[in-house]
């Protein structure tokens, strides 16, 4: 039980630097809402690294601010203080346009309602991901065409997202985030929508996506299980960073009942709380 | 409360009302605007009868074409309307999930409609009225008169009509409203938001295949088109190029996207570039879901383009050279012989010699007057009101015209070759056998000293031509050639190279047609032979008697009443009795045309085709833009969602923009350039027909349709592309 109270220490990341180039860097990130009578604080000083070639996940109750943690880094949002450093450039001070270059640059997104383009079909849809980077017309085929067969999706490159399933429209999705190549891809509630069966396929791919094709990823989610596919789990909560697990050399299953006993300690404590 | 609702709700979806609203507000304006145009008249001094009729018959038409105008206003906002519901399905659900009854949300819709239509119709109203009033000095233009008492002008008419119109458009607008809210099921409402985005894909094989179809039919409209000149409307060439041209655009429209996504997407290079593949799918998605309306605009704008554009081209034809063509302070005109087969003229003699004859015995004291006053058509008039003609007339001049016996036209045109009578067949079948009209050289000076000009000259053996209609003017220099040659009565007579332009009499045109002027021996051989003239005119200048035109035309007229009294029958002033039997055979006055007259029917016409083309076109420019603009701001609302992930893979504000501005620009101008190419079509086979004979350029009035359409279109297309780019800029940063 030691380790549901195991706070990170920041000494390590410093060691992790050597090592490892670090592919996201938050640095005493606060994001405050709301004005002198109702402050809301939805980012309460968080510090973390993720060094790439990672598989982060993180968790947290609903309202702990995991999703403003993860609008921050996709720079949709902005902290009120601190720094969040993408592949070693501070996100935090650029201009609009700069953000603009630096998402379609740097970042690949995977979000819960799919975000597919209806009117594209799935060729066109990941081909997107490539055209607003303005790579040569004559790649982008290819490109496609490699990424989707790796993701177990080459057959409904010709279909539009309403004749395909949720789990298909899913690995589309993902396909589009990583073929970019990006520093740093960011799942969002990747299996929100998802029957088990479609959603362990696609954790499957992402782990895939991560062990062989070296991406990094960072996922939000409140899914155990998800989680569990992980090399490393953060736990917040009321806006703060609560505890972290790392997989080691453990079994999934067992990565599982660890990160299980944290949840079970987390929604206990809430609850006592209230 | 329900109208608390109402009001919140028309604030809420502001972007989706503006343009509705502004369209609404114009269309009421102009409504009022163009059906006050008859009051207007108070402003001008207008003495003459005839430019009061000319403002009633204005009024006239513009009441009449405003129920048509009153259809498409009615279209216009039930179309709009029903697609600001459709999009609003969802909060009906809300409400009715939240208890309400349908009744009460019904009430909602009709408190909108009601709020809505009573603000445009208000604000219509008093911006109609202004504009009303700004459209006097306008008037004042065309008619070229001056506005003598300026006053502001409420015209109760317009105001009730306008009234009327709309009460009932917004009547039914609510009937439909409550319909619609009633019929729907709740789940189907709730529900409603995935529908809106549904993704409609069309085989491209299939749509290759209407593409060509539909190209097809177009081009044999367009060929039918060409070949029936569209000078009859209901020539059956006309009727099938018509038909062929709605179906075809029907179908190019269904079938458009499809078949230029099919070649779009092949072409990688191009399409695979920055967003291309997302602005090109969303404009297919758009056309593909609303090719009915799309081709409703085309047709539309076709319309609207070909009317206004026809319509001013008609102004020039009514309009231009009208002070050249009416040089004398009035023309008295009598008609003695017409060998036109009108009624009364069908039995006349052929013969010229007969004509006496036959005159004599038809209408014996007519005959006996002229002849007493040996065809002076001034002599009985001076007799008859010695006074008021002193007063009146500071000079005269008659012309007597003959015609040749012996000699037609075509006698004439067959000794330059056969072309040149195939040439005059062109202006009328009749025309080679008909007698060569003439007129004496003496007549023709006495004119001329009238307007002062200097005199004509005729060499020994020579005769002029005299010509200024156009559609003679391509004759005219193949017979005024002196290897042409005459027997006139006897005298040998060449024509002269010149040509005579001068215009004999007043007229709505330039109306001297191919007259030989002759020296005066052969007008005197004539006489001697007892052939009588087959008309004469007396052209008289007005003395300057401080009187005012229209005086001058009113004492014109009693002088012509004193001579023959209005019971003998068969004389009105201006056109009216042209055509009656007995007018032909009235001496010495059957018409009277005055410069006055003439410049005012041609103002007040002008005054009513331009206002009617104005009219017209500007409805249907407001009601075609407007669908488009409503449609396409919703479809940007739809899409909010679709550019938020845009905006999060990295397209930057200007991509988002440039992608924008294409999608509307393209749905903009898909049905533009269709319409343009129809009009194209249907103008140039006009002005080869109607304008080209008539003499009139048809490139002043393209450039101003052009120029009407880019500024309302236009502005339609601002307008909606600005407001879309803030409704997508303002979701991105949320």
């Amino acid at each position: 039980m030691a380790e549901v109270f195991a706070t990170p220490t920041p000494q390590a990341h410093g060691n992790a630097t050597a090592s490892f180039p670090l592919a996201l860097s938050v640095r005493q990130a606060k994001k405050v809402y709301g004005a002198r009578d109702s402050i809301t604080h939805a980012l309460d000083g968080v510090s973390f690294d993720v060094a790439t070639g990672e598989f982060v996940s993180i968790m947290g109750p609903s309202g702990s601010g995991k999703t403003t943690l993860l609008n921050c880094v996709s720079t949709i949002d902005k902290v009120t203080s601190g720094q969040i450093l993408v592949d070693g450039k501070d996100i935090t001070g650029m201009s609009k346009r700069a953000l603009a270059r630096f998402r379609r640059d740097e970042l690949g997104f995977i979000f819960q309602d799919f975000n597919l383009l209806d009117t594209l079909n799935g060729m066109e849809n990941i081909a997107l991901a490539l055209t607003i980077r303005n790579v040569p017309p004559a790649q982008i085929s290819e490109r496609v065409q490699s990424i989707a067969a790796l993701l177990g999706v080459p057959d409904v490159l010709k279909r539009y997202p309403n004749q395909m399933s949720g789990g298909q429209k899913q690995r589309v999705a993902a396909a589009r985030a990583i073929v970019s190549d990006p520093k740093l891809i960011l799942a969002d509630e990747p299996t929100g929508a998802l029957d088990s069966r479609s959603a362990a396929v696609l954790l499957e791919t992402l782990e895939m996506m991560n062990a062989q094709m070296g991406a990094t990823i960072m996922m939000v989610t409140h899914d155990s299980y998800a989680a569990s596919f992980t090399n490393r789990v953060l736990f917040i909560k009321d806006g703060r960073l609560f505890n972290e697990l790392r997989r080691g050399a453990d079994t999934r299953e067992d990565f599982f009942t660890r990160i299980m006993e944290v949840v079970a300690f987390l929604g206990g404590e809430a609850s006592h709380a209230a | 409360m329900l109208l608390k609702l109402a009001w919140r709700n028309i604030r809420h979806s502001v972007r989706d009302y503006t343009i509705y609203f502004l369209t609404l507000l114009f269309g009421v304006a102009v409504f009022y605007a163009f059906n006050s145009i008859g009051g207007q008249e108070v402003m001008f001094d207008l003495e003459a009868s005839a430019d009061m009729r000319m403002f009633e018959t204005t009024q006239y038409f513009m009441g009449m074409f405003s129920w048509l105008i009153a259809c498409v206003l009615g279209f216009l906002i039930l179309y709009s309307n029903g697609f600001l519901i459709r999009r609003r399905k969802r909060e009906f659900g809300t409400y009715l999930l939240l208890g309400m009854r349908p009744g009460q949300v019904s009430r909602i819709m009709l408190a909108e409609t009601v709020l809505v239509g009573l603000a445009s119709l208000v604000l219509g109203l008093i911006l109609g009225f202004l504009l009303s009033q700004a459209l006097a000095f306008f008037t004042a233009m065309l008619f070229g008169a001056t506005i003598k008492h300026y006053q502001f002008v409420f015209s109760p008419d317009a105001f009730w009509m306008t009234i009327i119109c709309f009460a009932i458009i917004y009547v039914v607008v609510a009937i439909f409203n409550t319909v619609t809210v009633n019929r729907q099921k709740l789940i189907d409402l709730l529900h409603a938001e995935a529908a809106n985005q549904k993704v409609v894909v069309r085989n491209p094989w299939v749509s290759l295949v209407a593409f060509l179809c539909a190209i097809g039919l177009l081009a044999f409209a367009y060929e039918q088109l060409i070949e029936s000149g569209l000078v009859m409307l209901d020539d059956p060439r006309f009727l099938r190029a018509t038909v062929c041209m709605l179906v075809g655009t029907f179908i190019l429209f269904w079938s458009l996207s499809g078949f230029a996504i099919a070649i779009i997407t092949r072409a990688k290079g191009v399409y695979l570039r920055g967003l291309v593949p997302f602005t090109t799918r969303q404009i297919a998605s758009r056309v593909n879901t609303a090719f009915v309306s799309l081709w409703a605009v085309c047709i539309m704008l076709f319309f609207s383009i070909t009317v206004f554009s026809v319509g001013m081209g008609l102004v020039d034809t009514f309009t231009t050279g009208i002070q050249e063509a009416n040089p004398y302070s009035a023309t008295l005109g009598a008609e003695i012989y017409d060998s036109d087969p009108v009624e009364g003229g069908a039995d006349r003699p052929q013969d010229p010699a007969a004509r006496a004859k036959a005159m004599q015995v038809e209408v014996p004291e007519r005959f006996a007057n002229a002849e007493a006053h040996g065809w002076d058509m001034a002599s009985p008039l001076m007799e008859a009101a010695p006074v008021l003609w002193e007063e009146t007339v500071a000079s005269a001049g008659q012309v007597d015209f003959y015609s040749l016996p012996g000699v037609t036209f075509g006698d004439a045109l067959s000794q330059v070759g056969p072309l040149a009578v195939e040439e005059l067949e062109q202006v009328s079948s009749r025309l080679p056998d008909l007698e060569l009209p003439l007129a004496s050289l003496s007549d023709v000076n006495a004119l001329r000293a009238l307007t002062g000009d200097e005199p004509l000259h005729l060499d020994e053996g020579q005769c002029l031509l005299a010509n200024n209609m156009d559609v003679s003017a391509k004759v005219a220099p193949l017979m005024a050639n002196p290897n042409v040659t005459i027997d006139a009565m006897g005298h040998e007579l060449t024509y002269s190279k010149q040509i005579c332009s001068m215009q004999f009499e007043d007229n709505a045109l330039k109306a001297t047609a191919l007259i030989t002027i002759v020296p005066d021996s052969v007008i005197d051989e004539l006489q001697r032979q007892g052939i009588i003239p087959d008309r004469s005119i007396l052209d008289v200048m007005y003395a300057n008697n401080g009187k005012s035109e229209a005086e001058n035309d009113a004492a014109l007229a009693q002088i012509v009443a004193a001579a023959q009294p209005p019971e003998m029958g068969g004389f009105d002033g201006g056109f009216a009795a042209k055509d009656e039997p007995y007018a032909r055979l009235l001496w010495p006055v059957t018409h009277i045309y005055t410069a006055h007259e003439m410049i005012s029917q041609a103002g007040g016409m002008k005054m009513m085709i331009t206002y009617l083309a104005i009219y017209i076109g500007f409805i249907f420019l407001i009601a075609t833009a407007a669908i488009l603009a409503v449609q396409q701001l919703s479809q940007t609302t739809d899409s909010l969602p679709r550019y938020r992930m845009l905006f999060r893979l990295g397209a930057d504000r200007r991509m988002v923009g440039r992608s924008l501005l294409a999608q509307v620009g393209i749905y903009f101008l898909l049905p533009l350039g269709v319409a343009a190419c129809h009009a194209t079509c249907a103008i140039v086979v006009t002005s080869g027909t109607l304008f080209e004979a008539l003499g009139v350029s048809v490139g002043g009035p393209i450039a101003m349709a052009a120029a009407f359409v880019t500024v309302i279109y236009g502005g339609y297309f601002a307008v909606t592309y600005l407001t879309s780019r803030s409704a997508v800029t303002g979701a991105m940063r949320a």
